[in-house]
């Protein structure tokens, strides 16, 4: 090929480059939004399921049990859509499982659940395990879309 | 060796709650000791179909499954071999086995 055929052909060949650059910037921003808000709204469930754990274990609310365990359902479901969440003992199900235990765990469903003072232990728990697994949804994101902080390795 | 296919949801409640048979009428301690551990003698082995119910608490699975180590007296490394869990949720599973090895201590 000469060079006034290469000439000739170099605009074309620089607009589908140039096309494929913006298409591949465009993918990666739109999946950053969908996960920003797939994350936002598991961060919201992991909130909401935290309150009426706490409203059950510390004002004996106990009709919220199966609010509780249907939120919890709900919340893998949504977790279930980032990276490496089905990966066994990958450190996002691990925060999952200590926060549902953390909730469900003990007396839970009892005939008379004891009711817990605010700052008991178990409160303390459902707290610390809420604050992981909102800290571990954050380093989903933050590794898997923002490409920081991290392996995409799932136990980062 | 025949294997026995257990629905939570069919063969005992689609609501399971609870730890105790004092904590209503379809807790662990009953699911255990009415249905698993009598298709753990009687098979070789188990399959446990989570799925159908309104959900599980940590309380009724650890009982049910956790007791199987404690009031059974089965060890984990039998229990890997002949039980299984089938859900779609798959932290059951993960939480299950976390139980049946915390047994143990």
């Amino acid at each position: 090929m000469s060079l006034d055929d290469f000439l000739k052909w170099l605009p074309p060949i620089l607009v589908v480059l140039g096309w494929i650059v913006v298409n591949w910037q465009n993918d990666k921003r739109e999946l950053r939004k969908e996960a920003r808000t797939l994350i936002d709204a598991a961060k919201k469930s992991v909130g909401e399921i935290a309150v009426k754990a706490v409203n059950y274990h510390v004002d004996g609310q106990h009709g919220l049990a199966f609010e509780i365990k249907a939120g919890l359902d709900a919340l893998e479901i949504e977790c279930e859509r980032l990276p490496f969440f089905v990966v066994k003992n990958s450190p996002l199900m691990g925060a999952h499982v200590a926060f549902s235990d953390a909730v469900t765990g003990g007396d839970f469903e009892a005939t008379a659940p004891a009711k817990k003072a605010p700052n008991s232990p178990e409160v303390a728990t459902i707290l610390r395990t809420r604050t992981e697994m909102l800290a571990e949804l954050e380093r989903v994101f933050r590794v898997h879309y923002l490409g920081r902080g991290g392996s995409r390795h799932p136990w980062g | 060796m025949t294997t026995k296919h257990i629905s939570i949801a069919k063969d005992f409640s689609p609501f399971p709650a609870g730890r105790y048979v004092t904590d209503g009428p379809f807790p662990g301690e009953a699911f255990r000791d009415q249905v698993l551990l009598p298709a753990l003698r009687e098979h070789g082995d188990v399959t446990v179909d989570l799925d159908g119910t309104n959900g599980y608490g940590s309380s009724f699975l650890e009982e049910a499954f956790g007791g199987l180590v404690r009031k059974g007296g089965y060890s984990p490394a039998d229990l890997k071999i002949r039980l299984h869990i089938k859900s779609q949720r798959q932290s059951y599973e993960v939480r299950i086995w976390n139980y049946i090895a915390d047994a143990v201590h």
